[in-house]
């Protein structure tokens, strides 16, 4: 009798309200124990947490409560927490493009200068001062004395050559471009027009003066060179530490070694890169004692974690959370100044939009302001022109502004030859086609949400009697189609900005083997561009590239829609995050207080 | 049973063969390639060009028959030859061997599975038995709507519900990743379990919190299965039940549990053991939604970022050995009919 009533006791459905219940118990055990924050980092202490096996742990919970409370708040011996977009793709700065990896080099691997908070206006980092020659073709740097990488190596102009020379020339010893893994420094020819040895390369050569000076010399002008240095990108890293890890510099198991106010601490790949506070550094120490950088592709998901306290800071997240995180109380939109240009890209190659009056009449067709406001939470503002504010020195300001009329745009239609509007586009075989409107399939900073963007164009067209047919692919493939000049009719595009240079916006839009693939072939533009690079100084540089932007204005072969910052935000308690325009802010100011 | 598993094991050798040249295949047929995922939006055609060659990526798939003094020397052969020497070459992302992150994210993707297949069989086949003894009855039908619910819930639908109540409006459970990030640092795994690795470490605070965060998870990955399991163990069951020699059973005056326990319960298991072998081959290659819904580094997120970032070496690794876990898992549940049911004999 006795040991049937035993047996009973495990008969397969009390196992099952076993679980039953077991699961809800679990988890409310977590409530009570949010209100004593630990550090999460020592042993379980209470007698509960003795009692191991883990499906009869109804109250392990109670010594984790860190998992459910905001595991910062009040407590510095915690970790700032950030939500990225991504996992890098490498921690050496120079070696990659990612904004998912630069937001985490900038921590470790200064730059020669930094940017005055939330601007981008330069300032010293770690050199003091720098000048250039006449022409602006020597450019020599003065380099603050006293500082050392995170492995001691001292910081000095030898650093600053290795890394620059590893860069630019492929024959540097510790370049590692061979093998399975090559580095590729791809920002260099980017930026310089090719590494040593191409014919189009800007560099000629960088060299240690003395021991803290820095001079690099160019075959022309190049006036905003230290414009260029401030990016991200170029991160100085240690160069023994370089050395020592070869190849696998900047990789999980290579980790990487700068001057910053961060050091890095592991990389669990698909998890986390955790970094702590660079007890030594330099300047101002970090405030909190590391910071942990989460990957989460999925802006939806990142608001998620915001809220339930998983993470502390985020970034990019959707313009419809604005309102909700305003309204929430225990978080906040943390401002930002707009550094991008969302925009609709015409193909000159098809009638007839190689007609200028069809382009002005599309330009006053579309309400830009009522989509500022309507899908992108009213924050930012019609773009008239591809630069944003940040570079507002380079913008001419007597710009067309092509304000919403569809009357207008009726009537410049008319005089186009089309007074009821058009619904085909001939490519220059003669093929007809439905007029085509590509929009981005994927959410990026400049359209957050491209579709309803691109619904919203396709209203305002129809007003005045221009039906587009609404298109999308894969976004690897939108984007080798755009660059084969295979996309016609209207596109969907847009820009964000990493370093302070107008043409960072104006040669990559408009400069050779850009709008040329959609027909836009301006050799007067391009003339001026490159001219308004090479210019000895950078007010004669801002005078070319307002010509530019002018002739710009007025071709009119994309349409600028809106400069929109995206959604920054955090927890209420989070303070001293003054997010850069170009992406690339320092850690070691934020903080969170109770 | 020897020869039978050497016979199926050397039967694995054409399945790989022929997973690899697919997957090969269909990797390089899907237009896009990698270096927008390395150089982003900014690159130049050049400068893709350029990388395209730097990985090799521009050389011939299967034979160069412009120039046969190098006949051999393409994609593909250079794949295969790797391949056998176990060697799944590096991430063209990442910039590092694809055994090593394999290594790293299968345990992940283990510790997940395990625990939803365990919480599968341990609710699903009671409610299986409950639902057969009582069948017509409201725990039946109760069982039956819960099986229904099980298999038609979309798992990420049921993930971000779970997430939003348990973990941002209540805050009772971590919304999502293996661990605490302040548990994590530094922390030394062992067997990549956490669960585990927190109790060899003699750090019990990491297992419990490893298991605070499995729980959402593995519950939301396990509803399928269960559904499944439930189902099949109620209508093997009730099949068996109406069998004679449970009637002569009951007739001998045997107690109704005995009866279940020991003559219909462990005849009804076999098919119940076929669905249950083929389920944790599901699990293990396929937690892909659930993985992503809660952050998880395991095999699932692994394989889709590749894919969307076209990490050929990735993807190619990834699957055959995907492949291989589904293929192993199913001769191990083929051989365990030789212990459930003696009838069963391989030669």
């Amino acid at each position: 009798m006795r040991s049937r009533h035993h047996r009973r006791w495990f008969s397969p459905f009390a196992l099952v309200l076993l679980l039953v219940l077991i699961i809800p118990i679990l988890a409310a055990c977590g409530g009570p124990g949010a209100a004593t924050p630990t550090t999460g980092t020592t042993g379980g202490t209470t007698p509960e947490a003795q009692a191991t096996q883990p499906p009869a742990a109804t109250e392990p919970a109670a010594t984790e409560p860190a998992a459910t409370e905001p595991p910062t708040t009040g407590d510095t011996s915690k970790f700032l927490v950030f939500g990225g977009s991504g996992e890098p793709d490498s921690l050496d700065s120079m070696n990659t493009t990612a904004g998912t990896a630069l937001i985490v080099t900038r921590q470790i691997e200064e730059p020669l200068i930094g940017f005055e908070p939330g601007t981008t206006n330069l300032q010293p980092l770690l050199a003091t001062e720098w000048s250039a020659n006449e022409d602006s073709t020597e450019w020599t740097f003065k380099l603050r004395e006293g500082v050392t990488f995170h492995d001691g190596t001292p910081f000095n102009a030898d650093a600053v050559v290795f890394n620059f020379k590893r860069g630019l020339e492929p024959d540097f010893e510790f370049g590692f471009r061979g093998g399975d893994s090559p580095k590729t420094y791809p920002i260099f020819p980017d930026i310089f027009g090719g590494y040593k040895g191409d014919p189009n390369t800007l560099y000629e050569n960088v060299e240690a003066v003395d021991e803290y000076t820095v001079k690099f010399t160019f075959k022309q002008p190049v006036p905003l060179f230290p414009n260029y240095v401030a990016a991200s990108y170029f991160g100085i890293s240690s160069p023994e530490a370089i050395k020592q890890a070869g190849a696998n510099y900047g990789t999980p198991d290579g980790g990487a070694v700068g001057t910053g106010p961060f050091k890095f601490l592991e990389w669990r790949p698909g998890e986390n890169v955790t970094l702590v506070r660079n007890e030594e550094y330099w300047g101002e120490k970090a405030r909190m004692p590391g910071v942990v950088f989460r990957f989460i592709s999925d802006p939806a998901q990142r608001y998620a974690e915001l809220q339930s306290g998983a993470v502390d800071f985020t970034i990019n997240l959707a313009p419809d959370t604005r309102q909700q995180i305003e309204q929430s109380g225990n978080l906040k939109v943390v401002d930002l100044e707009p550094f991008n240009i969302a925009y609709l890209s015409f193909d000159l190659t098809v009638e007839p939009l190689n007609d200028l009056r069809v382009r002005q009449a599309i330009a006053h067709a579309i309400d830009r302001q009522a989509i500022l406001e309507g899908l992108y939470g009213g924050v930012g503002e019609v773009a008239h022109d591809f630069l944003p504010d940040g570079l507002a020195w380079a913008r001419p300001d007597d710009l067309t502004t092509y304000d919403y009329n569809p009357e207008r745009a009726r009537e410049l239609l008319a005089e186009a030859g089309y007074p009821d509007g058009f619904s085909t586009m001939t490519l220059t075989d003669g093929t007809e086609l439905p007029l085509e409107l590509w929009y981005m399939p994927v959410s990026r900073p400049y359209y957050p949400t491209p579709q309803p963007v691109a619904e919203a164009y396709a209203s305002y067209l129809a007003e005045v009697g221009i039906n587009v047919e609404l298109k999308t692919e894969d976004w690897g493939v939108y984007l080798d189609n755009w660059d084969a000049g295979r996309k016609h009719g209207l596109v969907m595009l847009g820009w964000t900005g990493d370093y302070a240079d107008p043409n960072n916006f104006l040669f990559t839009h408009f400069g050779p083997g850009n709008a040329d693939e959609a027909g836009y072939v301006n050799q007067q533009v391009w003339d001026l561009l490159k001219q308004a690079a090479a210019a000895p100084s950078q007010e004669e540089s801002a005078e070319l590239f307002k010509e530019a932007g002018r002739m710009i204005n007025q071709d009119l072969p994309r349409l600028p829609i809106v400069h929109s910052p995206p959604v920054y935000a955090a927890k209420q308690a989070l303070e001293g995050w003054v997010p850069n325009p170009t992406g690339g802010e320092p850690f070691a100011s934020i903080f969170i207080e109770k | 049973m020897l020869r039978y598993t050497i016979r199926r094991l050397l039967g694995l050798i054409p399945v790989i063969f022929g997973i690899s040249l697919v997957v090969f295949l269909l990797l390089r047929i899907i237009p896009g390639d990698i270096t927008i995922t390395i150089l982003g939006e900014r690159a130049s055609p050049q400068q893709r060009a350029q990388l395209r060659q730097q990985l090799g990526l521009d050389r011939p798939l299967f034979l160069n028959l412009e120039n046969p003094d190098e006949l051999f020397d393409t994609q593909y052969v250079d794949f295969m030859g790797d391949l056998l020497r176990l060697d799944l070459g590096d991430s063209l992302l990442h910039r590092r061997p694809v055994l090593t992150e394999l290594r790293e994210r299968f345990p992940a993707t283990v510790e997940l599975t395990v625990t939803a297949l365990f919480i599968a069989i341990l609710l699903g086949v009671p409610l299986g038995i409950v639902a057969a003894i009582k069948r017509g009855s409201f725990t039946d039908a109760s069982a039956l709507i819960v099986a229904l619910l099980g298999v038609s819930i979309p798992i990420f639908w049921l993930g971000l519900m779970f997430q939003y109540l348990f973990a941002i409006n209540w805050r009772i459970l971590p919304i999502s990743t293996r661990l605490d990030p302040d548990l994590a640092r530094g922390f030394q795994n062992i067997t990549g379990l956490y669960t585990i690795d927190g109790l060899l470490r003699g750090r019990p605070e990491v297992t419990l919190n490893a298991l605070k965060h499995l729980i959402m998870p593995a519950f939301v990955l396990s509803t399928v299965p269960l559904a499944i399991i439930a189902r099949m163990t109620r209508s093997s069951m009730l099949e068996v039940l109406g069998q004679d020699y449970i009637r002569t059973a009951r007739a001998k005056g045997l107690h109704g549990r005995i009866v279940i326990v020991r003559h219909a319960l462990r005849n009804a298991l076999l098919p119940v053991v076929t669905v249950i072998g083929l389920q944790a081959g599901l699990l293990l290659s396929g937690a892909i939604l659930t993985e992503t819904v809660f952050s998880w580094p395991g095999i699932g997120t692994w394989l889709l970022d590749a894919i969307l970032g076209r990490d050929y070496p990735i993807v190619q690794g990834g699957v055959i050995f995907v492949a291989l876990i589904f293929v192993i898992v199913n001769l191990l549940v083929d051989l365990s009919y030789a212990f459930l049911d003696p009838r069963i004999h391989y030669t």
